[in-house]
């Protein structure tokens, strides 16, 4: 059975690889099909996991956990909201206030607190650790938010020269963060082609 | 002599010995048995070889007259069975015991020898009394018409048999030893050599010597009837004539022997053996001729001394003290002088050893060796003047060597040497018969009747002193003797006065030795026979008179162990021989029944060693079964005896053939003497074995010392144990937090800045005034976008990808909005909206509405859903989903209302997630490489503040067209916009006022920190 897993997931791939350098209709085809094989299986996942809500918040209730009242309520919401959907469509209006009127603005507030909560952090941050590293933090912080802080007398003198010298200093890392990824995902992939790692298990 | 030195005490002892004469320890190793060892089986049979010849030859003899005998019986009748025992009758009284009792050892001596000889034999001897004690077997049957006839001493009547062999004629046995006799002599003799002079003895001039002190007896016709086998056995070789001649001539010369002068010459034919020469014949009263009665032969060609020197008076009857085999040395028979007393004391070695002392005179002990065991060679030693008369040590089956050697013993009897069953080939028969003695006491001594011969008997002639001979002793023992009676004849009454008189004396007697005779004879002489030559002494019999009865009758009493003793079926000599080292057997079984079963236990002992009996039970012979306890308490009771009997009881000395078959009682030996600290276990499984268990409690050596529970501990260590305690008491105990003042005043801050923030932006919104400008300078990549959605076709496909959360919906809302509305404007785009979030779908909606393009017109573009613009939904499948779509954008999502995705005219990424971003970005510039038609698809990207710097790179590399990154690019780009739709400007003023009070709150705060953090480690690291 490991041995079909693998061979499986090596064929899946070479054929994928294979499409991408010789755009044949067949290899086209082929990974068309698989690509939407991965689409339908990852559409059946997020169902998947919705049920797993339902059901780890059901037996809360059941064992009638602390704060199980909230399992409750999420269980509600979702099954109301499913409903929904699923008779009113998901541009109904019903289906708008509840997006407008909950869930927006519950994470709109939790970005708010996020920024207090930023504030703060930067506020101790010298607290905890007063070294240069920290210093440089701080100041590179407190730069870029001074160079996009709008003032009453206009834009600083100066500042797209500090946007262009910031931008400097995030690109960079940026770029080196996006070759490390491709690195890794370029990597990652010739080792599940390989067999070597099998994250579809088969260990 | 080569010695052996004890391994025990470390003396030396002669190699001959198997046993330390000091300590009695085991001198050879060999004959040693460890307990523990199997015993090695012995089969005396193979001794069968050791014997001399003369005893095999006998043995063979035996069985060869048991086998004529047999076939004799079934035409003799039967005479009489139940007739007084001879002599020797209680000597081998014991033929018929059980077989069964008979030791292993004993039995396998003669193992050819059956039961049915002794019955054969006995018939024999009853139909043909061919020789001198056949003799004795006829005057048993006619006991009442000699009765009459013969005067007894002591009124002990003939036909009773005498009181020291009523127990042997009681039990009704067969004198087979009689029987044995009587096949001897009628065999033909072989020659035989003898040494005449070393065996001579002068008993018999003491003999004559008494006898010729009795006046009446010659006169007296003697019954000498008894003679005629003997001539009958003489007869059947070529001097018969002559041994004729001389049966008749003593018989004549019986009435004139009256003087002292008696000439028993005539006794040299008594075997039909007289010696060629016999110079002695004119001697009177020669009783040489006894030296020959045992068998030894005077051979034709061996020079006797024709000159006898005239024997003493006294008639020496010591010669019987060898009939027994049990020779006296010659030195106390030489140099006691020759009285006329008769020495009766030779019937104490008559069934076994000789007495340690015994009287010179009338000198019968030898007797004492008529059955015995020769005790010590006798060394050459001429007797002038004494009969040779060790023959009779013969009897017994100790050859004497032919030796050239003569005494001056004149008539050597030692023809009688052969009734052992060597017969003489060569014996001339010219002794004549000269002598006139009385020897009537021959008749006595087999109690023959002279009814037999039909012969006046003269009481006078017959010597009925015979019939004390084992009489009288058993009162001698106890009473005054009762010899001295009326009808004692003179001569008796003088022997027994000079014996009263010497018993008075010193004993001045000294064991007399049989064979061997020589030195030859003593180095071929078995080691068995040495022992027993050198043991009998001390075992003897004691002289007659005197502790002879209690030894007879001591032999006699404890019939059934003496059964055990005899081989049933074995020729009465060899009884005979068996009984001479069966007298040491048989002088410890009187006072103690030791005799075979030394070892045996009592009965209760017995019990109690059942088990012990059972271990050895297994692969030991019988005797080996007894316990070592048994043994012991049997040594126990012999030491407890009464000293009186000690003497009978002396130590016995085994013949070491018999202590090589009796390794156990070695080992035993040896054990007690190594280990005599261990104790004995008397009860229990383990009775009888010796140290089994320690002396010392079981387990107090090895029992571990008691170790104090308490630990011993310095106070060093003590104290390093309590810090160490106190160590661990600290880890386990949990430190108490220590709350600090300034904790309050975090929380103040939080809420203080968080307060700060909600009052400051609430009243910048809450005013609405725009006292913020916006620059006007956009930047290139914002500049981008606004160029390409100009590039953008009216009415064109445009593909907006909705990838942010909910949560950043204001932003992304605030951002993406110029650029929405800049293009419903300018190009009337036909969107279609695809969710990569979950709840992107739901903010569609939103966003036009926010955005005020589906709002109704004047307020809004009045963008119609389904007809401008389509809510793809969702896009699963992440990666997957992008490159399926960028691939096949109906096939995946049929929403999408475009087959290809190279018919969207530009792709709007609107996301917050760098990731997400990315994927898009890379599947579009994939899709563009593979498919030429999207080269002008326009990629512009609406990003957040935090994920527009992640994004940059690929500006920089062409892959996306243009960004909008945060509110500060989207008021720029609102602003250029003509400031629609106004939501950035809206938030403008509250964002710099909130970035100025992040500023602000970030720099004030970190100062603050700064300092309390080095005022707190100042005080950390300040001491106290």
């Amino acid at each position: 059975m490991r041995y079909i897993t693998v061979a499986i997931a090596i064929a899946s791939g070479l054929i994928v690889l294979l499409g991408y350098f010789y755009p044949l209709d067949a290899l086209i085809q082929f990974r068309v099909m698989l690509t939407n094989w991965a689409i339908i299986v990852a559409a059946m996942a997020v169902l998947v996991g919705v049920a797993n809500l339902v059901f780890v918040h059901m037996d809360k209730i059941r064992r009638r956990e602390k704060n199980s009242i909230y399992g409750v309520l999420l269980i509600v919401s979702l099954l109301f909201t499913f409903g929904m959907g699923l008779v009113f469509g998901p541009n109904s209006q019903i289906v708008r206030v509840a997006m407008d009127a909950i869930i927006v603005p519950v994470e709109a507030s939790l970005m708010a607190i996020l920024a207090v909560t930023l504030v703060y952090a930067s506020i101790r941050l010298l607290r905890r650790r007063a070294d240069v590293m920290t210093v440089i933090f701080l100041v590179v912080a407190i730069l870029f938010l001074v160079a996009v802080m709008p003032t009453p007398i206009g834009p600083i003198p100066g500042d797209f020269l500090l946007l262009q010298f910031l931008h400097m200093f995030s690109d960079g890392g940026a770029r080196g963060l996006l070759i490390g990824i491709a690195l890794g995902a370029l990597l990652t992939s010739l080792r599940v082609l390989f067999g070597i790692d099998r994250p579809y298990g088969g260990n | 002599m080569a010695s052996l030195t004890c391994p025990n005490c470390g003396k030396d002892n002669p190699d001959f010995l198997d046993d330390c004469q000091f300590c009695q320890t085991p001198l050879r190793r060999e004959a040693t048995l460890n307990i523990g060892e199997n015993p090695t089986k012995k089969t005396t049979g193979e001794l069968e070889g050791v014997l001399p010849d003369w005893l095999r030859d006998a043995r063979q003899q035996a069985r060869d007259s048991a086998e004529e005998e047999a076939a004799k019986e079934a035409t003799k009748p039967k005479i009489q069975k139940e007739e007084p025992l001879d002599l020797l009758a209680g000597l081998a009284f014991q033929a018929a015991s059980d077989e069964e009792e008979v030791p292993d050892w004993l039995s396998a001596i003669n193992p050819v020898q059956d039961k049915k000889i002794p019955a054969s034999s006995k018939s024999v001897d009853e139909d043909q009394p061919s020789d001198f004690f056949a003799q004795f077997e006829q005057s048993r049957q006619q006991p009442v018409d000699t009765s009459p006839t013969i005067p007894m001493p002591g009124e002990i009547g003939q036909d009773e048999p005498l009181p020291w062999m009523s127990d042997s004629a009681g039990s009704s046995q067969k004198d087979e030893l009689a029987d044995w006799f009587s096949q001897t002599s009628a065999q033909p003799n072989d020659p035989f050599a003898f040494d005449a002079g070393e065996t001579q003895v002068g008993r018999m001039d003491s003999f004559d010597a008494a006898a010729s002190q009795k006046p009446a007896t010659p006169e007296q016709p003697e019954d000498l009837s008894w003679l005629r086998d003997l001539e009958a056995s003489t007869k059947q070789q070529p001097s018969a004539p002559a041994a004729e001649q001389a049966d008749t001539g003593w018989m004549s010369n019986l009435d004139s022997s009256s003087g002292n002068q008696e000439d028993l010459n005539w006794l040299n034919n008594l075997g039909g053996m007289p010696t060629p020469s016999s110079g002695s014949e004119s001697k009177p009263e020669d009783l040489s001729w006894l030296n020959n009665f045992g068998g030894t032969p005077s051979l034709a060609d061996e020079p006797v001394a024709p000159e006898q020197p005239a024997p003493s008076k006294d008639d020496d009857l010591g010669w019987l003290n060898n009939l027994g085999g049990v020779p006296l040395t010659s030195e106390p028979t030489t140099s006691q002088p020759a009285s006329a007393g008769e020495d009766l004391g030779w019937l104490s070695n008559l069934g076994g050893t000789p007495a340690p002392e015994e009287p010179a005179k009338e000198d019968l002990s030898w007797l004492n060796n008529f059955g015995g065991t020769p005790v010590e060679p006798v060394s050459p030693q001429p007797a002038p003047s004494a009969d040779d008369l060790d023959w009779i040590n013969n009897l017994t089956g100790t050859p004497a060597p032919a030796q050239a050697e003569q005494g001056p013993a004149k008539e050597d009897l030692g023809w009688l040497n052969n009734l052992s069953g060597t017969g003489i080939d060569e014996l001339p028969s010219t002794q004549p018969a000269s002598s006139a003695d009385d020897m009537g006491w021959l008749n006595d001594l087999g109690a023959t009747p002279a009814a037999t011969l039909g012969e006046p008997l003269s009481p006078q002639e017959v010597l009925n002193w015979l019939d004390n001979l084992g009489g009288t002793p058993a009162t001698q023992s106890n009473e005054p003797a009762p010899v001295a009676q009326p009808d004692v004849p003179d001569w008796l009454k003088d022997m027994e006065a000079q014996q009263s008189i010497e018993s008075a004396q010193p004993p001045q007697f000294s064991p007399k030795h049989t064979a061997p005779l020589s030195e030859d004879a003593k180095q071929e002489m078995p080691d068995w026979l040495k022992s027993a030559t050198e043991a009998s002494t001390s075992d003897s019999m004691p002289p007659l008179g005197a502790a002879s009865s209690d030894w007879f009758t001591s032999r006699e009493q404890p019939s059934d162990k003496r059964k055990r003793d005899e081989v049933p079926g074995q020729p009465s000599r060899l009884q005979t021989a068996d009984q001479t080292q069966g007298s040491f057997v048989s002088a410890q079984d009187e006072p103690a029944p030791v005799d075979q079963n030394i070892f045996s236990t009592p009965s209760d002992s017995a019990l109690a060693n059942q088990d012990v009996d059972a271990l050895f039970a297994v692969d030991m012979p019988d005797w080996l079964s007894q316990s070592e306890s048994a043994a012991g308490e049997a040594s126990a009771q012999m030491e407890a005896l009464p000293a009186g009997s000690a003497d009978e009881l002396a130590p016995v000395d085994l013949p070491s053939w018999v202590q090589a078959m009796r390794p156990v009682e070695a080992a035993i030996s040896e054990a007690s003497a190594i280990s005599a600290d261990q104790t004995t276990e008397r009860e229990g499984p383990l009775a009888g074995l010796r140290g089994v268990i320690p002396i010392a409690p079981i387990g107090s050596a090895q029992r571990p010392k008691a170790i104090s529970l308490k630990l011993q501990a310095t106070a060093e260590q003590q104290a390093g144990a309590s810090l160490v305690e106190q160590i661990i008491a600290g880890e386990t105990n949990a430190n108490p937090l220590q709350v600090s003042p300034f904790v309050s005043s975090q929380r103040a801050l939080r809420w203080g800045l968080t307060g700060l923030f909600l009052l400051v932006l609430s009243a910048v919104l809450a005013l609405g005034l725009p006292f913020m400008p916006i620059s006007a300078a956009l930047p290139v990549e914002v500049s981008n976008v606004s160029n390409a959605i100009v590039t953008l076709p009216e009415g064109a496909p445009v593909l907006v990808v909705m990838d942010y959360e909910p949560s950043l919906a204001g932003e992304m809302e605030a951002t993406s909005g110029p650029l929405l509305d800049q293009l419903v404007v300018l190009r009337k785009p036909i969107f279609t909206f695809l969710a990569t979030s979950t709840n992107a779908s739901g903010l569609v909606e939103r966003l036009l509405t926010n955005t005020k393009i589906n709002n109704p017109a004047p307020d809004g573009l009045g963008y119609q859903a389904d007809s401008q613009y389509f809510n793809a939904g969702y896009l699963p499948g992440g990666l997957a989903g992008v490159r399926g779509f960028t691939e096949a954008p109906q096939t995946v999502l049929p929403a999408a209302r475009v087959n290809r995705f190279s018919e969207f005219a530009a792709v709007i990424l609107i996301t917050d997630h760098a990731e997400s971003g990315l994927v898009w970005i890379e599947q579009v510039t994939l899709a563009k490489q593979s498919d030429p038609a999207l080269a002008n698809q326009q990629f512009l990207v609406v990003a957040s503040a935090q994920a527009g710097p992640m994004l940059r790179p690929y500006i920089s590399s062409k892959q996306v067209v243009g960004m909008i990154s945060g509110i500060s690019d989207a008021a720029r780009y609102e602003f250029v916009n003509n400031s629609r739709p106004g939501i950035v400007r809206s938030y403008w003023n509250a964002f710099g006022v909130g970035l100025f009070l992040a500023i602000v709150s970030i720099v004030i705060g970190s100062l603050w920190s700064l300092f309390t953090g080095i005022r707190a480690r100042r005080a950390e690291s300040e001491p106290g």
